[in-house]
């Protein structure tokens, strides 16, 4: 369903010829009714992927070879208005950051009814207004009808990271293309949403793409896992592979880094009980 | 409770009156903050907390949102006043202090926020900044100079990085930045809100191990105040779990990882998600939606989700009850009515 072939991103250098890598050769696929995550450490290029797939590149970071495809469309090349038709409809983005996704101005239920009336101008103000509180109730905010009327600074972050998850669903996209969806939200929340997520997948054959710092969220969630080490991929494996024994010594660290804070803690607080 | 054995002393003292003993830094007694939103519009964001802080001690606070742990930090240093209750801070009563009183305690209790913007003017260095929070001490130069080489010493920020402004740094060098910038005012409390929620895996063990070694050197306490479960757990000596404004378990905190009591900790905990994928998703056990903190009934805050509520919990008003019987004064609370049948594992 989205397939990323030998996507190269970067600046150009001084010479003004070159350029310097960002994401470099980037091959990957995810299909429909699959959940492919996408791991790495800061700065390693991940969340430039979700940007290149939602055509958000700006200058001076630009494609310079590769191919974004969307069931055969290539998203990079497109033109912005094909592009348009897609983002919020087909294929949605999960951008993190919470309330900086979200118009100040605007109160957040309107948001989430313009997202579907741009898509849908067949539908009333009513229907919209009403899905766009079923929506925030199904991502877990409490008073949905009261919440559709706040404006994003009276929300708090964790909410509308929230709301910025219930207009991607809002016009029940194919793909979902998310980055730290979760992050700064409850722990039950997260499963909720995250249960949310996977029974998009099994039920109606949703792909998603979840970038993500969090093994734990990639060992019950997804099927596969792509390590992103300084723009390239190192090892991409299934995950029950994955966690067994992982081949690149990238994704060796990452796990080794996640294993040792849990080993710490429970370390720490033994340690404590017997002060 | 049962009848036959005698009701155990909670530590933290209820009774509004005396000063807690030596060891303990901060008491915190049946504090609240409200936010009346309109005429008929009350919020609780805490609701009658009893906490305490030793010296040289670091207690965890967790809870989602709502749980009012924030709240309760902010209230805890006067960055918002409370609403009812007492703040105890060296054998003194800081909340009840003028406002020209409490200027001269205040430095004595910092916080480091979750976004190091918060607590890093990007128009400074970082030497500049420190020199900037210590001028209110008035500290001679070489004092004032020698102070910042050992905090920077301390946090281990080099030369080159205090020269630099934030944004050239990481987020975890700016974190140390943070911190080096509460250290500097030589502080008995830190209230550290959410410090290392924006870091990854690699950033968090670093500021933990640097908090740590922070607390031996200097026998600063902390109130870690976090949504994620493994960092509170790595740091914590007790650990403070809150659900709409109160505390409903407090423990040291490997009876609370290991052995919880509370129907909210026990679900709190079943939502981790652990890094194996044949560890198998446990069933969490909350249903439903947490409720709306504004005019919240009377009776169990847990009532509407809790999955081993009776008819009687609607009306029970939450209170914390020894976990253990007999020997020394409860050191693991829990505000459950039907403790008794979780503990004879009835419920």
């Amino acid at each position: 369903m989205l397939e990323i072939k030998n996507l190269t991103v970067g600046v150009p250098d001084d010479s003004g010829i070159g350029f310097e890598a960002m994401l470099d050769d980037i091959s990957l696929s995810v299909d429909a009714g699959q959940s492919v995550g996408v791991v790495g450490e800061a700065g390693s290029g991940k969340s430039l992927l979700v940007h290149a797939i939602g055509g958000l590149l700006r200058a001076p970071v630009v494609p310079f070879g590769g191919e974004v495809l969307f069931e055969g469309r290539d998203m990079i090349s497109m033109s912005a208005d094909d592009r348009r038709l897609i983002l919020g409809e087909e294929l949605s983005l999960v951008l993190p950051g919470g309330r900086v996704r979200l118009n100040p101005l605007e109160k957040v239920g309107r948001q989430i009814m313009r997202v579907q009336r741009d898509h849908h101008d067949e539908l009333s103000k009513v229907e919209a207004h009403q899905r766009a509180v079923q929506l925030l109730d199904r991502v877990g905010i409490p008073d949905p009808e009261l919440r559709a009327e706040a404006y994003p600074h009276e929300l708090s972050g964790g909410m509308a990271q929230r709301t910025v998850v219930a207009m991607a669903l809002a016009n029940s996209p194919r793909f979902l293309v998310a980055d730290e969806p979760t992050t700064g939200i409850d722990v039950t929340i997260q499963r909720q949403i995250l249960e949310d997520f996977a029974s998009l997948i099994r039920e109606d054959n949703v792909g998603l793409l979840i970038v993500t710092r969090d093994l734990g969220i990639v060992a019950h969630f997804c099927d596969r896992v792509a390590v992103v080490s300084e723009g390239r991929i190192v090892e991409n494996a299934e995950v029950r592979e994955f966690f067994k024994e992982q081949k690149h010594p990238v994704s060796r660290e990452l796990m080794r880094a996640t294993v040792l804070e849990r080993e710490k803690a429970a370390e720490w607080s033994a340690a404590a009980a017997s002060d | 409770m049962t009848t036959d054995t005698p009701i155990q002393e909670v530590p933290a003292a209820t009774a509004e009156s005396g000063a807690p003993g030596d060891d303990v830094l901060i008491d915190v007694r049946n504090l609240s903050k409200h936010f009346q939103i309109s005429r008929r519009e009350n919020l609780v964001a805490v609701g009658g907390v009893d906490l305490s802080i030793g010296r040289g001690e670091t207690v965890g606070l967790v809870g989602e949102s709502g749980s009012g742990k924030t709240t309760l930090g902010r209230v805890m240093l006067r960055l918002t006043e409370p609403t009812d209750g007492e703040i105890w801070y060296g054998g003194e009563r800081i909340s009840h202090m003028s406002g020209k009183e409490f200027r001269t305690v205040r430095p004595k209790l910092q916080m480091v926020f979750q976004d190091p913007s918060n607590s890093l003017n990007p128009r400074m260095t970082i030497r500049t900044a420190l020199r900037d929070a210590v001028r209110i001490l008035k500290l001679p130069k070489d004092e004032r100079e020698q102070r910042i080489a050992e905090v920077l010493d301390a946090v281990q920020v080099s030369d080159v990085l205090a020269d630099s402004h934030p944004e050239a740094l990481t987020g975890s060098q700016q974190q140390r930045c943070a911190v080096a910038r509460s250290l500097v005012m030589q502080p008995d409390l830190i209230v550290l809100d959410e410090a290392v929620s924006n870091l990854d895996v690699g950033g968090r063990l670093e500021i933990i191990e640097l908090l740590q070694d922070v607390q031996e050197r200097f026998g600063v306490s902390y109130l870690f105040i976090s949504h994620d479960l493994t960092a509170v757990r790595s740091i914590s000596h007790r650990v403070a779990v809150m659900y709409l404004g109160l505390v409903v378990e407090f423990a040291p905190t490997d009876t609370i990882f290991e052995s919880p009591v509370h129907p909210y900790t026990r679900s709190l905990l079943s939502a981790v998600l652990y890094p194996d994928p044949d560890a198998g998703l446990p069933e969490y056990v909350l249903s439903g939606e947490i409720p709306s903190p504004i005019n919240l009934p009377p009776g169990c805050n847990l009532y509407s989700r809790c999955p081993v509520r009776e008819d009687a919990c609607e009306s029970w008003d939450a209170e914390l009850f020894p976990v253990e019987r007999g020997g020394a004064a409860a050191k693991h609370t829990a505000a459950c009515r039907r403790l008794d049948d979780i503990l004879a594992g009835r419920a």
